[in-house]
């Protein structure tokens, strides 16, 4: 099954009709530099070398493909779990954050800024500029700062400073667009280190080429150990960027590629942000590609129990990999998700984050289109302990 | 110095719908040239705090395309006028359809600070006869982009010279002035299309010195804080800086 995708986007960023670069003007020259700066290290031997060093003895790469057998006996086919959990920071953001701050570096830019939903790509960039001295700003909404209150601790002890977002949804979604004025005033000495497959091109090209490690990973790893290739992947979809590091290795194999978005409190309730399944085109942070907005096109409020898929966009590549049929998009409800939770931590030993419950929970809903023989991936992207302490207060 | 437009931003049904509509009446009879209505969008990213909230309260109120649209037709016919707003809005609507009902409720072009020439350029075929799209100049602006800039200014739009590297509300300086300065040469060199400059437009020395380096400023941010204050603050901010373009400004 040859699929044209692994050569896209196209020289505009598109990846068919989405995509593009939808930034004030002041932002151009930078992006151009940047396309231009990412063109040369990605083939450069020494910079590969420097970001292969990082990934193995920093990041803790590779990340194992682990054998579910109790999770498989319930299901009923054999589950292996993408161990991005293990990760340094705890999460698969951090091997973008080595690749770009590495590339930072190279363009001389001396500030980073981020934002951040969860607290994980925040902890993840913070980490990593600390690593290397980069002066670090992470923009995160008010109403994440109070829900993920331990990340932002981490992130200031980790030499960050954390700019609180009070404006619109005070979530992601604004993070982002503070982030953006940001850049727009600091051009010239600041690098914007996005944290998913979003934005304008050419970073979810980019930030895809630095997830990309996750699936190539895996297809060597499931065909030593399991002796063949997946039936079918999970990955959980908020921007996109772990399914779409997972994905990209097997666009050119027969695995069935599942991405599975948050279902919030139900698609019918309307607090969700089940973008692909629910939304439609639009253009929001510098690309075309689905959106949940409202008739004028405003950006709609969305919701999930995980905050790192709690945004009302998704990356171009997915919207162009839906279109096609090349990979498939449903939600699952923050109930599944956090049933899911409990699921893999009483049967794994290991609580995933509630973004990766989402895959869990997706694969769970459909684990019965599966035979015995069947071998079917996972993306753990990320571990539980961030979420434990509201389980906690839930708890009581 | 004759001939330098003064460019008025009020954001569509803010305040309120009836001051709005005096509004503009105040900036066609203090002298404006051009007015410059926002149609208020959820994620205005190169818009500063002034901007920001002033289109949230719009929303909040009601203030959406279609009423927006209907609005404009109740606004003084001598006075020209852009719609601006962000890509989506007009997205979502479809672009052939969205710029036809635009120039049916009065306005000349599209001003859309977050698509630039690159993407404007697709666009330009979706338009009715004689209506412009805006594209725009900033400091970062690189000598090699502008004869694509030059491209997309047809049918009597002008060039939006941003002058600073910023958001809307944000503070000029003389270094942001010498650069306004060399991006206006260098545009002149492949353009005739008159080159407006906005973002940090606050008082009448600004747009005198500006004005003399360009065809025209652009207020927004100062227009609604004073509008804010009243129609009186508004109109006497109008009048400074129509008096402040029209002469020779002193020197400094």
């Amino acid at each position: 099954m040859k699929h044209p995708l692994p050569s896209l986007p196209d020289r505009r960023g598109y990846f068919g009709p989405f995509g593009g670069r939808f930034v004030p003007e002041t932002l151009m020259t930078a992006l151009l530099e940047l396309e231009a700066g990412y063109g040369k290290v990605r083939r450069d031997r020494a910079f590969r070398r420097e970001l292969a060093a990082l990934l193995a003895d920093f990041a803790g790469r590779p990340t194992p493909l682990y054998r579910a057998d109790r999770l498989s006996e319930a299901a009923g086919c054999r589950v292996y779990l993408k161990r991005e959990d293990l990760c340094h920071t705890g999460a698969h953001k951090i091997n973008n954050c080595i690749g770009q701050a590495l590339l930072a570096r190279r363009l001389g830019k001396r500030r980073v800024i981020a934002e951040t939903g969860a607290g994980q790509h925040g902890v993840a960039t913070a980490t990593v500029c600390a690593k290397l001295g980069l002066a670090c700003t992470i923009y995160m909404g008010a109403k994440d700062v109070e829900r993920q209150a331990p990340n932002v601790f981490r992130m200031k002890l980790l030499g960050a400073e954390v700019r609180e977002v009070t404006a619109g949804s005070q979530t992601l979604k604004d993070a982002m667009n503070e982030a953006l004025r940001d850049w727009v005033t600091n051009v010239e000495t600041t690098y914007y280190l996005i944290g998913s497959v979003a934005g304008p091109h050419p970073y979810p090209m980019m930030v895809r080429d630095f997830q990309a490690v996750i699936g190539r990973e895996a297809l060597r790893q499931i065909r030593r150990k399991a002796g063949g290739p997946p039936r079918a992947i999970y990955a959980c979809v908020g921007g996109g960027s772990n399914a779409m590091g997972i994905f990209y290795a097997f666009l050119r194999t027969r695995a069935d590629l599942i991405g599975v978005e948050a279902g919030g409190t139900g698609l019918k309730s309307g607090r969700h942000s089940a973008t692909l399944t629910r939304g439609s085109p639009g253009i929001l942070h510098g690309s075309q590609s689905f959106l949940l907005s409202n008739s004028d096109g405003n950006v709609a409020d969305v919701h999930s129990i995980a905050a790192g898929l709690d945004y009302p966009g998704v990356g171009p590549e997915h919207a162009y990999l839906k279109k096609t049929g090349r990979a498939r998009y449903f939600a699952v409800s923050d109930r599944a998700a956090l049933e899911a939770f409990h699921r893999l931590t009483t049967l794994e030993g290991i609580p995933p984050a509630f973004e990766s419950a989402h895959a869990v929970a997706g694969f769970w809903k459909e684990r019965r289109r599966y035979r015995r023989a069947d071998r079917v991936i996972i993306n753990l992207s990320g571990r539980g302990d961030k979420d434990i302490p509201r389980l906690f207060d839930h708890a009581r | 110095m004759p001939g330098k437009s003064l460019v008025v931003y009020l954001t569509a049904g803010w305040p309120d719908r009836a001051t709005f509509l005096k509004a503009a009446k105040v900036a066609a009879e203090e002298g404006a040239d051009l007015l410059e209505v926002g149609l208020p969008f959820s994620d205005p990213i190169a818009d500063g705090p002034t901007i920001q909230k002033t289109s949230s309260a719009a929303i909040r109120a009601g203030m959406n395309y279609d009423r927006a649209l209907d609005l404009s037709q109740r606004l003084p016919p001598g006075l020209p006028r852009a719609l601006m707003t962000y890509a989506n809005p007009l997205f979502v609507r479809g672009w052939a359809g969205a710029f036809g009902e635009i120039r049916r409720a009065g306005f000349a072009g599209c001003i859309l600070p977050d698509v630039p020439a690159e993407e404007l350029v697709t666009y330009l075929p979706f338009r009715p006869r004689g209506f412009y799209l805006v594209p725009f100049v900033a400091p970062t602006t690189a000598d090699d982009r502008l004869a694509r800039v030059a491209d997309a200014a047809r049918d009597g739009a002008f060039i939006y010279m941003v002058s600073l590297r910023g958001i809307t509300g944000a503070r000029l300086s003389a270094a942001a002035e010498r650069e306004i300065a060399g991006r206006v040469r260098a545009i002149r060199r492949v353009s005739h299309a008159p080159v407006y400059v906005g973002f940090g437009v606050r008082s009448g020395a600004w747009a005198a010195r500006l004005a003399r380096l360009s065809d025209g400023v652009i207020v927004g941010t100062a227009a609604l804080e004073a509008l804010r204050r009243g129609l009186g603050p508004f109109g006497r901010l109008l009048r400074e800086l129509r008096r402040s373009i029209d002469i020779r400004p002193p020197a400094i």
